[in-house]
């Protein structure tokens, strides 16, 4: 069985329906590439499975237990971490304080606040520096520690190379390809098809608020025409 | 001539400090939970007046520290247990806009503040400071109250504690999280709703306390709920939402305003209040120090 299932999963805003019955399993240990155009409902499912924005219909189970219209204090207590897009990190805290806060709640894991460290060693230089002092790619950095910290199962992060130079995404694919090999289940919205295809084993397609193609990364690869007409690029 | 002008205008300047101290203690808990929740909590004032009774009920007849500290105590807790009470009642209005929010809390301060009119009168009662404090001394050569110039370091000791907490711990972290992007506090696994009733609880017990601290020099009577709301709302806009820092700064600004401009230029006295308040917005729409605008 697979980590997370997800099954006609419905959810909006109050200005209507975004996702209109997302179909979604993850597996622990594999990475997830979720692809599809701007405005196709990435970023809402994304935020659906992390509670942050309302299910208004459909099932969502990880390892069996219900999360579908949960608060996101439950959903992250069950396992599951969100990186968000625009790293929406706390500008005044610390990268200390970050570091304090995630850890609070944390869930025994491998993931140790040394570990962690040892991983993104840029954020260890800059402990007491304010967060909002940070460059682009440190901000991404402290978004993936803090999510980390919180020892998940299941980590969804929204497009984290957004605006990075290409060695911090070098970095950040490291670290992705480090949560695959601790057992975790990763979902990666990806607009940089380059990251995607270099850490996901599979790819799944949304349009129009739903999963509407999902396959291999190598068979995806192999199918321009398919990647040309869901995405938009050959 | 800087001097002179000083001497001249101190004992304004020193109510001026003293009414700062008041507000800011009024003001922090109003500024914090309106940053963080987006709860504009307007019955604030009413849980200023409620402090303002019990001190009347426990320091009105005659001067006393035990009098005064129980009314102080006794402001904690009632304020403490409305703040859970409001924090309850405006939960399921969390993702409502704030007007739905200033309503609720709108028509409970009118139900408070007409409960306490009904059970204590219309006459403004008198709440004593405690022995040694209800006496004048010198100040530079100027006659001034006791209290007012201990409620100008009562007022510094509860900053320096607010700010220790608030910037300081981990708890203060978690506000401070809060106040910056709560989302991101409960996708760690925080329930939103315990800071919220811890800290609408904190807030709500300050306002109560400042009624009793700000007894001795307003008494006790309808309309004050107003009056220190309006007060406390200017300050949290100036200053900033959930800005401890800002409330501070800006509760100073507005105890001069409404002293010092009101001896200086007593014709444009309340003109000035809200002057101060509209050339702050124009200049900085946020506030003084604040991380996010009002709306």
């Amino acid at each position: 069985m697979s980590l997370l299932e997800v099954q006609g999963l419905r959810s909006g805003y109050h200005r209507g329906t975004v996702l209109h019955g997302v179909d979604l399993s993850l597996d622990a240990g594999r990475v997830t590439g979720l692809l599809g155009r701007n405005g196709v409902g990435k970023s809402t499912l994304v935020g659906t499975l992390m509670g942050l924005v309302r299910a208004s219909a459909g099932s969502v189970l990880l390892d069996g237990v219900p999360l579908a219209g949960r608060r996101a204090d439950v959903i992250a207590r069950a396992g599951v971490a969100l990186v968000p897009q625009g790293r929406r990190i706390w500008p005044a805290l610390t990268v200390d304080e970050h570091l304090q806060l995630s850890g609070r709640r944390a869930r025994s894991s491998a993931w140790s606040r040394e570990r962690v460290l040892s991983l993104l060693p840029r954020l260890a230089e800059r402990l007491a520096q304010p967060a909002g002092t940070l460059s682009g790619g440190e901000q991404q950095m402290l978004a993936v520690a803090r999510a980390l910290l919180t020892g998940p199962r299941l980590i969804l992060l929204d497009e984290p190379s957004e605006g990075l130079a290409p060695a911090i995404v070098e970095q950040i694919g490291l670290a992705i390809g480090g949560m695959r090999d601790e057992g975790m289940a990763v979902l990666l919205v990806e607009q940089d098809l380059h990251l995607a295809f270099a850490v996901c084993s599979e790819v799944a397609v949304m349009d129009r608020g739903r999963i509407v193609h999902r396959a291999s990364t190598s068979d995806f690869r192999r199918d321009p025409a398919t990647a040309y007409r869901l995405l938009g690029v050959a | 001539m800087i001097v002179d002008w000083f001497d001249t205008n101190l004992v304004s300047i020193l109510n001026g400090f003293a009414i700062g101290s008041l507000l800011f203690i009024l003001a922090v808990g109003l500024s914090i939970v309106f940053g963080m929740m987006d709860v504009l909590n307007l019955a604030h004032g009413a849980l200023y007046l409620a402090g303002a009774y019990l001190g009347y009920q426990f320091a009105g007849d005659t001067s006393s520290w035990l009098g005064f500290g129980t009314a102080l105590g006794a402001a904690a807790l009632v304020g403490l247990l409305a703040g859970g009470v409001l924090s309850t009642m405006t939960e399921p209005l969390a993702r409502r806009p704030h007007l739905d929010q200033a309503l609720l809390t709108l028509g409970v301060a009118l139900v408070v503040a007409e409960l306490l009119a009904i059970s204590y009168g219309n006459d403004v009662l008198r709440v004593n400071a405690p022995p040694g404090l209800n006496e004048s001394v010198q100040v530079f050569g100027r006659t001034y109250p006791a209290y007012r110039l201990a409620l100008i370091g009562v007022g510094l000791m509860i900053a320096i504690a607010v700010y220790v907490v608030v910037e300081r711990t981990t708890i203060g972290a978690l506000v401070r999280a809060s106040v910056a992007d709560r989302d991101m506090v409960s996708a760690l696994g925080v329930d939103n709703r315990k800071v919220k009733l811890a800290v609408l609880g904190a807030g709500s017990a300050l306002a109560a306390v400042a009624g009793v601290l700000g007894g001795p020099i307003y008494g006790a009577a309808p309309g004050l709920d107003e009056t220190v709301l309006i007060l406390a709302l200017v300050v949290v806009v100036i200053g900033g939402l959930g800005s401890i820092k800002g409330a501070f700064i800006g509760a100073l600004v507005i105890g001069q305003v409404e002293s010092l401009g009101r001896a200086l230029v007593p014709d444009l006295a309340s003109f000035m209040l809200f002057g101060a308040l509209a050339l702050v917005l124009i200049v900085r729409p946020r506030g003084l120090f604040g991380a996010k605008a009002a709306g």
